[in-house]
Order: structure tokens, then sequence, then C-alpha cells
């Protein structure tokens, strides 16, 4: 497959009062052409840093990116200036947000927000990047678009909004939508027709498409591969079949695990002790260390990244090729 | 089943939506219309339903902080509305608490912990001095925190633990049922399995009642012994979770029930999704009859003339739906 985006090494820090903030460290990651990923994990691990470095939106001060590359065409990001990087914003690279009430403009017509980007990105008259905007709409399912596009965000739904706000990042046929928790704040009937679109537009568009959210069953049923990050840091990845089938950090196990299957029988949920860290000052070692099972010596030094078959990688002493654990056999154990 | 503690009857409750200039209501947000259900000693009864369909209302009601419009609602056979406003009203207080979803907001920031917890002990006058510290350091522990912990203030607590502070706060004077509105939504979902649990094992150790609303349908499932489902102000089904989840009746339980994601790429694929089309309807003017109407795939021109009524069948599973004999 072709290679759209890589990833290498990103490191992104905050300069706070307090000290610095390790939002994002060393993430590496490719993403193919007409692919889906997913992005999982919970509050504050790092995914819409990693995502806001990817659209160079990082607020500086207090962010940096300290470190790595985002290669993007053949061009770093990371060294583009602000010129180059607003011909790729929204035209080659958009992005969705959590809350689309925020991000639209609560004075301007949808319609006008919609047409806006024809006028000044393919200098399309009013008139015609007005009827642009309604094929858009019509697109995403949006009933009566000739109507919608005189009204505000406000008289919409969240559901509507959360199309209008698709529709826009779609407009330019970008090359690569990422899509950040873009149904955390809808209802789950409302949720399975955004994710539908998002796969349809997937489909019909060739758009690749990085989803973010914490919900594993929702990248169960989009995605093709998924990252888990954990504090900063991703700790597995692997094709969604072979890490819901094979799960090797004892953090990806554990979150499996906690959460329940509606399609099977009551079982009892193990949950996962502790805390996240606090980024602040992240341990040396491993960062789940505090709250695995499993836990050793040797996970007081940073594990290494081991990729076995089917590219599925890992960051954990128990997958390293000198550990003596198998995490298949030790997950069996820890069941009982 | 045993014996019937909460029973809900012809419940409806509406809020003023708008007023003219006299100040007269002119509209209603219509937020539970005719509910009825009961809620059996010992049991978790689940509540789903999508955001502004009456979950909390529901909940908000039973525990006596809003007054019905109509209907009643009864605590093991005294009205709830009546005993609050007469003699006796702390002790049915004492026996009705809640948890709420925000540990952020449900918590007084300027109050340490072992204030917050031991405040109802005080309120309702059960214990005081060297006792009343003692509850509370029990009440702690119970729920898996330490007894240092009652000197600190909430903000220096993570979620979960807020959560649990919440928790040994409604527990502390040994009420008989607790609503727990969306008590895990603000959580992360590592930290959620720790407060099902703890909520599963308070409840077999004191014989607790719950009423558990919640957004995650998986979520209910587990922990309910029976799951009632609401659409627009209205109960549309309610049985057994296992038999609602497996052989679900109501168009909309149907639809609602196939869009939860599964953590399982397998299963994923295997899954027919229904997809529901439009929004649901404004609870300020909602559809005449049957209020999923509007959305469902088998509406006929009797749906729009009468609201089906909750009929029970086999399995003792409740639908309200016209096609539903
Ligand atoms: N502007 C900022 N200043 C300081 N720290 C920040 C800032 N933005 C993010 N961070 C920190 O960076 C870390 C990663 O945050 P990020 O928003 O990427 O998390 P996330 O994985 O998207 O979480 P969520 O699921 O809650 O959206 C967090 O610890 C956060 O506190
Ligand atoms: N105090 C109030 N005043 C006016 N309207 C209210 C009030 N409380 C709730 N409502 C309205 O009543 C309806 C039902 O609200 P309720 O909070 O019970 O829904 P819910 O099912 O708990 O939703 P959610 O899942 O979002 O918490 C909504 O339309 C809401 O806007
Ligand atoms: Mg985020
Ligand atoms: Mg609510």
């Amino acid at each position: 497959m072709e290679k759209i985006l890589s990833v290498e090494n990103l490191k992104v820090i905050f300069n706070t009062y307090a000290g610095t903030v390790q939002a994002v460290s060393d993430v590496s990651f490719t993403l193919d052409k007409g692919e889906i990923i997913g992005i999982v994990g919970e509050s504050g691990c790092g995914k819409s840093v990693t995502s806001s470095a990817i659209m160079r939106l990082i607020p500086s001060p207090p962010g940096q990116i300290s470190g790595g590359r985002i290669i993007f065409d053949g061009k770093d990001l990371v060294s583009l200036d602000e010129k180059a990087l607003q011909s790729i914003r929204g035209n080659q690279i958009s992005m969705i947000f959590q809350d689309p009430i925020v991000s639209l403009n609560p004075v301007l017509t949808v319609g006008l927000q919609l047409a806006e980007s024809f006028m000044l990105h393919q200098k399309l008259p009013k008139k015609l990047a007005l009827e642009k905007a309604v094929e858009l709409l019509k697109l995403v399912g949006i009933p009566a678009p000739e109507e919608r596009i005189h009204q505000y965000p406000h008289q919409m739904s969240g559901g509507m909004r959360q199309r209008v706000m698709i529709a826009m990042a779609l407009a330019l046929r970008p090359r690569i939508l990422i899509a950040d928790e873009p149904t955390t704040a809808l209802d789950v009937t409302v949720q399975a027709q955004i994710m539908e679109l998002i796969k349809k537009l997937n489909t019909e568009l060739s758009t690749a498409v990085i989803l973010i959210t914490h919900d594993l069953g929702v990248v169960a049923g989009m995605c093709s591969r998924v990252l888990v990050m954990y504090a900063g840091k991703i700790v597995e990845s692997a094709p969604a079949r072979e890490l819901y089938n094979s799960p090797q950090h004892p953090y990806t196990w554990g979150l499996l695990k906690s959460v329940p299957r509606p399609d099977k029988q009551k079982a009892a949920l193990s949950s996962i002790p502790g805390q996240p860290p606090d980024l602040l000052a992240p341990p040396s070692g491993c960062a789940f260390m505090p709250r695995c099972q499993f836990a050793m010596e040797i996970c007081k030094q940073p594990p290494k990244e081991t990729v076995g078959s089917e590219n599925h990688s890992c960051r954990c002493w128990l997958v390293d090729p000198a550990s003596p654990y198998s995490p298949g056999t030790l997950f069996k154990e820890g069941e009982a | 089943m045993s014996d019937v503690l909460i029973n809900v009857q012809n419940l409806s409750k509406y809020f003023t939506a708008s007023r003219n200039f006299w100040g007269n209501p002119t509209s209603f947000v219509r937020a539970v219309e005719n509910v009825s259900f009961q809620v059996y000693k010992g049991e978790t009864l689940g509540i789903v339903g999508e955001t502004g369909c009456g979950k909390s209302t529901v909940g908000r009601t039973i525990v006596g902080l809003y007054k019905p419009t109509k209907g009643t609602v009864s605590c093991a056979g005294e009205d709830i509305h009546t005993a609050i406003h007469g003699p006796n009203a702390m002790t049915m207080r004492r026996k009705l608490q809640m948890i709420f979803q925000d540990p952020y907001a449900s918590l007084n920031p300027r109050m340490t912990v072992g204030d917050i917890v031991g405040e109802p002990l005080a309120i309702h006058k059960i214990t005081s001095g060297k006792d009343r510290q003692s509850r509370v350091y029990g009440l702690l522990k119970q729920v898996g925190l330490n007894p240092e912990h009652a000197s600190r203030f909430p903000h220096e607590f993570s979620g979960g633990q807020r959560q649990r502070i919440g928790i040994a706060r409604a527990l502390a004077v040994n009420p008989e049922f607790i609503v727990c509105d969306e008590p895990i939504s603000a959580l992360d979902v590592s930290i959620q399995a720790q407060v099902v649990n703890l909520l599963e094992e308070l409840q077999s150790e004191y014989g607790l009642t719950y009423l558990f609303i919640a957004h995650d349908l998986s979520m209910v499932r587990h922990i309910s012994t029976r799951v009632a489902v609401m659409y627009l102000g209205a109960l549309v089904e309610i049985a057994a979770a296992d038999e609602l989840y497996k052989n679900p009746q109501h168009p909309y339980t149907k639809a609602l029930l196939s869009a939860i994601p599964i953590a399982d790429p397998a299963a994923e694929a295997k899954r027919q999704r229904i997809i529901l089309t439009g929004d649901v309807p404004s609870p300020i003017n909602p559809p005449s009859g049957c209020k999923f109407r509007t959305r469902c795939r088998f509406a006929m021109a009797k749906c729009a003339e009468m609201a089906p009524e909750l009929i029970t069948g086999a399995n003792n599973h409740t639908i309200a739906c016209h096609l539903v004999k």
C-alpha cells in the first residue's frame, strides 16, 4: 500500500508554571492511502495533542514540537512555514473536533461557512460556492439542504452539526481526515449514523482517516489498524483483529477486560487498579508499571518496541525477545 | 422475585418552557409522560435512552427532588411526595439517596472529605463527636479510600476517587434505595470498572436497591437485573436484562441495541446495524400517538392516532408498541 503520512519519533511538550508536561513522547506510525486507523487511549494520554501536531495547531507557547518528523507528500510538516501549512490544512489534511458547536461560527449561516472554503481556495463566485455547499450537505445526508444552508448552527441538533463539520472538513476533498472523538458528545444511534457516514466517505472518496476515540468498540467496527496510547506513548499497535484477539500489552488486555461485552453472557469485570500517571513527572521506566500486575524489576527501565508477526508491535518487557514469558499464557493465568 | 420497593404509577413531569406576559405558562417540556414501573427490593433497574429522554427527571422525581406533575411514586407502599412534606420527612429522605454524574460539581470544594461524608450524619442526627468520626472513617474504607483522606479537599482527588466520595456520602445514612445517575460517564474507561464493581459489592453487602441510569448500554446490561428503555419521555420497553438484550421487541430498542459498538472486530463484521434516520423530535411538541412513529420503519396510521399502552407478555417482557400484540 502507498504510504501518505508517516509520523516519526514525534515529541510534544508543554511548558507550564508547574513544569514541563511531556504530552507526547516518541510516537511513530504510518498511514496508508485510503486506510482507516484508530488511536485509542484514555483521557490525557496524548491523542488530541498528536493530531494537533499533525495539523501544526499546537498552541505555542506553552506547547512545542520538541522532536521528530511528520512526513506528508515528501515534506516534513514540522519544518514548514505557516504559509505552506495553510495550503495543506483543510485542503490536503483536515480535522473534525469533538465539539462541533465551538468549531462552527455561531453568527454565520451554515451555507456561508461551507461556501467560504470554495470561495477562498478555489476562487469560486458566491453563487456557485453555495451550490457546492448544498451538494456537500446532501453528501453527508442532511435532508432538505437547500433550506438548511440558510440556518445557523444553533438551529441544528448535535448530530446535524457534526454532519456539517464533516461536510466542511471534506469540502476540498482532503487526502487525510483526522476525526478527534467525533461522536463522544452524541447518542449511540446518532453515533452509528456518523460512523456509517465516515465509512461511506472513506470508500467513495478514498480519504484516509485517523479516528481518535476512547471507545474500543467504535474502533473495532471501523479500523483496519489500531494504536493504543498510554501516557504519551504508543504502547501497542496491530491490525484490529489481531489486537483484539491477542493483545500483548497488559494495559490493552486490562482495557479489553474492563468493558462488558453486550453480545456475551455476563462475566465479572476486571478493573485496572490505580490511576494514569502524571505527565509532569512520568516514571523513567514503563509508565504502566505501577498499575501492572505483571510488573518486574526490569520494568524500571524504559521498554523497547518489539515487532512481532503481522506487524504487531508492543512496548513491554514481557514481549522482549529476552523475556522468559509469553503474554498469551500469562493473560490466561490472570484470567482465573 | 421479591417485594416491590419503589412503585411509579402514571408519572408525568412537565417543565415550563415559556410564559406569557402575565407569567402564565404557555408551553411545556413534557420531560416524562405517563410512565409506570416497579423497582423490586434488592434489584438494579437500569434506565437507558438518548439525551433528553427523561431518565434523570424520573430519577430525581423518585428521590423527591422534583414534584410529579401527575401520577404517584411510593416507597414500600408509602407515597413519597406526601411523606416528604409531612412530619416524617427525614425518615423518607434518608431512605432515598442519589449519586450524580459529575463528581466534580456535586462535591462542595470548600469542605474536607470528612465533612462532606459526615454532613448527612449531622443533618439526620445519626451520630456525633467521636462516633461520627469513626463512622466516616469506616465509610471511607468501604469505598476504598483511606481514613487519612478525610482531611483533604475534593480537588486533591482524581475523578474515580471523587465518585467514591459521593458514594460514601450517599451510604452514610443507610439508605434503602440509591439513584445512580450516570455515575461512571465522566470517568476514564479503566476507572469505570472500579466504580461499577464497588457499587455491586455494596449492593450485595447491604441489600441495596439501585436505579442505574447510563448512556453506556453495555455497562447497563452488565449491572442491571432488569432494564427499562425510554424514548422522548415515554417508557417503551422493560424486561430482564438478558431477555431485553437478546430479544428486543420495540423497534426503537432494536435500533438502539444494534448501534452499541462491540469491542471485537469479528463480532462487528457479522452484525446487522439498524441505522435510524432523522433526529429525536422536541419534547415541547412531541408527535401525537406513539412518540417514536416519526422515526419508525413500521409506522401505521394507528400509531399517529393513539399512544400504545404498556402490555406485559411472556417472560415478564413489557412493551408499548401497536405492532406487538
Ligand atoms: N495547552 C496545554 N497546556 C498544558 N498541557 C497541555 C495542554 N494541552 C494538552 N496538555 C497536556 O497534554 C497531555 C495530553 O493531552 P491530550 O489533549 O492530547 O489528551 P487526549 O488523549 O486527547 O485526552 P482526552 O481523551 O481527554 O481528549 C495531557 O496531560 C494534557 O494535560
Ligand atoms: N429543570 C428543568 N427545567 C426545564 N426543562 C428541563 C429541566 N430538567 C430537564 N428538562 C428537560 O426535560 C427533558 C428531559 O431531561 P432529562 O435531564 O431528564 O433527560 P436525560 O434523559 O437525563 O438526558 P441526559 O442523557 O442528557 O442526561 C429534556 O428535554 C430537558 O431539557
Ligand atoms: Mg482529546
Ligand atoms: Mg440525565
